[in-house]
């Protein structure tokens, strides 16, 4: 079990490197375009900026155009980010209370997480039978499908030694090397962990910023030509 | 053969950022013109940013900065080119993107990137910088033609004025009902007004912009600002969307600094004079008018009201609308230059526009635009389904110069 939490800590580092290289990339591709954009007039105002903002949490383009989609993608992307708030007391020690007072929303959330994937999955490819289909799209709702189902799974049936994990895992951040928990479910769920760390979508940071420059846009579009 | 090179030297950082903010959610295929009359997935627009961000990573990403960059096979350069030139840049896809990418100006940055590796444009539109540089106008037609078939003798145009009036070359060349309606109501509302020559009222440059070939620009447009700036213009007036585009958005951007005048389209100034009391409809009109928003107007910089001020202010008149108006409206199949390479893709989405027209009853189908006009003109050949068009500048001169015009 030492020598597989060597291997296991050694791909977490990878996988880090892998994304953080990534993003890095991404960005300095971003910072490299031109200053100047062709589209004139957009500065942001603090109104815009919180109407965006509003826009990002509530994911209201999307409610826009497909409100039975919304309510599933909503609670899933809400769902993932819990679930990730309450994993943090195992990257943490001490655990802050911000992080204890998640964790009953997380268990909610991990619930949630499976069920509303499946709903995406259901109403996207078989009711609307959607005519673009994004392959890569589909893995990332397979492999968090996956990962949720097995941490579901540990937390209700298989139960793994939680202070083995906490140990390794600290370990892991920690740059030491720990045995990995000896449960087959917990280092699967750590391999689909790593894999969706490697190929998370470029979206989750970029989304974002464009939704905030979507606000500004519309609030400039009467001045464009309708200037004083 | 390969191709290799930096694939991000046209876009903008927003632009950068727009690629990779892309979910590939698909909402957007909904609302895609050419979607609905040629549904190939391979030319939707989150196939198109994929395989773009494709491209950016093969020549700049992680594996690229470590490893060297990747050969990209032409032929997939090829087959993007097409998928981006095929676009009708109507912007609908951004208008409804679930994340608000800028679909209306990222199309032709793209586009500008093919061009510059030598693969776009297609067909005929290659030959556009040298055919303006020839003639002034994309249509390789006679500068002397440019106003002489259709300016009406009793329109005084002054030397020097605070208003300009541009006609562009689709209104002057394939619009003609529509310019013309444009300066009798400019000599209804007693506005006195200034034009270039026609061999100097050269492209607006829109036509280029959109089809990413970009080298001539900033020279017409400084021939152009120059022009009217040394007639003393304050105010620039012009009917056509795609004109007052590239005028209020990058105009300025080419020429360096702000204009030294506003621009405006023509319904902005008929819906101002008719507010005022400059300009007075005489006639009744009882008719179902429907209104389509042109997409360089409407999405493009925002006009939808005034329009509609017009329209309603006529008397008799019932305004209905198509199911997607306003910011939200779907194109006429005419929009990114694409309206003669891709004509069958063209007709068809112009003939949807007929038949919603047609299906709500409206007893004339009005625009704003001289090339929804002449796409929709098109469109009707052949169709089963037929309905009376008009511009609106067509129609409110029609109501107030009782003598000369007929509505019709
Ligand atoms: S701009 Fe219009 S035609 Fe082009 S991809 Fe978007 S919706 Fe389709
Ligand atoms: S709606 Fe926007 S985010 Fe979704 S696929 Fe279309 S362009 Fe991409």
């Amino acid at each position: 079990m030492f020598t597989l939490g060597i291997f296991l800590t050694l791909g977490f580092y990878l996988a880090m490197i892998f994304f953080l290289g990534d993003y890095i990339a991404n960005v300095l591709i971003w910072i490299r375009g031109k200053s100047v954009d062709m589209a004139a007039h957009d500065k942001m105002s603090v109104r815009a900026f919180l109407q965006g903002v509003c826009d990002v949490l509530s994911f209201r383009r999307l409610l826009a155009v497909n409100d039975v989609l919304w309510i599933g993608e909503w609670i899933f992307h809400v769902s993932f980010v819990l679930v990730i708030l309450r994993h943090l007391r195992y990257f943490l020690d001490p655990v802050p209370p911000c992080i204890w007072s998640v964790q009953t929303p997380g268990i909610i959330a991990g619930y949630l997480l499976p069920l509303t994937a499946m709903y995406i999955f259901v109403e996207k490819y078989l009711v609307e039978k959607k005519k673009y289909v994004s392959h890569y799209n589909s893995l990332l709702l397979g492999i968090i499908s996956f990962i949720s189902v097995s941490g579901l799974l540990m937390k209700t049936v298989y139960h793994p030694d939680v202070v083995s994990i906490k140990t390794f895992i600290i370990s892991a951040v920690t740059f030491r090397f720990a045995p990995v928990p000896g449960s087959s479910f917990f280092i699967l769920h750590v391999i689909f962990v790593l894999a969706l760390l490697v190929i998370l979508p470029t979206h989750i940071f970029a989304a974002p910023l464009v939704l905030l420059g979507a606000r500004q846009r519309e609030e400039n579009l009467n001045r464009v030509i309708h200037e004083k | 053969m390969k191709s290799r090179g930096c694939f991000t030297g046209s876009l903008s950082s927003q632009q950068l950022i727009e690629l990779d903010a892309c979910t590939q959610c698909g909402e957007c295929l909904t609302f895609c013109p050419i979607q609905d009359v040629n549904s190939k997935p391979s030319i939707s627009p989150p196939e198109k940013i994929r395989v773009f961000r494709e491209f950016i990573k093969a020549t700049e990403g992680l594996k690229a900065r470590l490893f060297g960059p990747r050969d990209i096979d032409r032929k997939l350069l090829e087959e993007f080119t097409k998928a981006v030139f095929e676009c009708t840049t109507c912007g609908a896809c951004g208008q409804h993107c679930t994340v608000g990418i800028f679909s209306q100006r990222l199309w032709p940055q793209l586009r500008k990137e093919m061009v510059r590796r030598g693969i776009g444009p297609i067909g005929g539109q290659a030959k556009m910088p040298e055919v303006i540089r020839n003639t002034g106008n994309p249509y390789n037609l006679p500068a002397k033609d440019r106003f002489d078939p259709w300016f009406p003798a009793a329109v005084e145009v002054a030397e020097t004025a605070d208003t300009a009036y541009y006609a562009g070359c689709t209104g002057a060349y394939s619009a003609q009902p529509m310019v013309k309606g444009d300066v009798l109501v400019l000599k209804a509302a007693g506005e006195p007004f200034t034009m270039l020559p026609p061999e100097d009222e050269v492209c607006c440059g829109f036509p280029l912009f959109v089809s990413g070939q970009h080298d001539m620009l900033e020279d017409l447009i400084k021939r152009l600002v120059e022009a009217y700036r040394a007639k003393g213009v304050k105010m620039l007036l012009c009917s056509c969307p795609c004109c007052v585009n590239i005028m209020s958005r990058d105009w300025p951007i080419f020429y360096g600094q702000k204009l030294p005048f506003k621009i405006r389209h023509m319904t902005q100034f008929a819906a101002e004079a008719l507010r005022s009391g400059k300009l007075k409809i005489r006639r009744e009109l009882p008719e179902r008018l429907i209104y389509h928003d042109p997409c360089y107007l409407s999405r493009g910089v925002g006009i939808t009201e005034e329009p509609r001020i017009i329209l309603r202010s006529i008397p008799g008149v019932q305004l209905i609308e198509f199911d997607r108006y306003g910011v939200n409206s779907r194109c006429c199949g005419a929009g990114g230059a694409a309206r003669k390479v891709y004509p069958e893709n063209a007709n068809a989405i112009g003939r949807s526009t007929i038949d919603e027209a047609v299906k709500k009853k409206a007893d004339r189908l009005i625009f704003s635009c001289p090339a929804c006009y002449a796409q929709v003109n098109e469109g009707m050949l052949n169709h089963d389904r037929q309905i009376r068009i008009a511009d609106i500048m067509e129609l409110l001169s029609s109501l107030i110069e009782q003598d000369e015009n007929s509505a019709s």
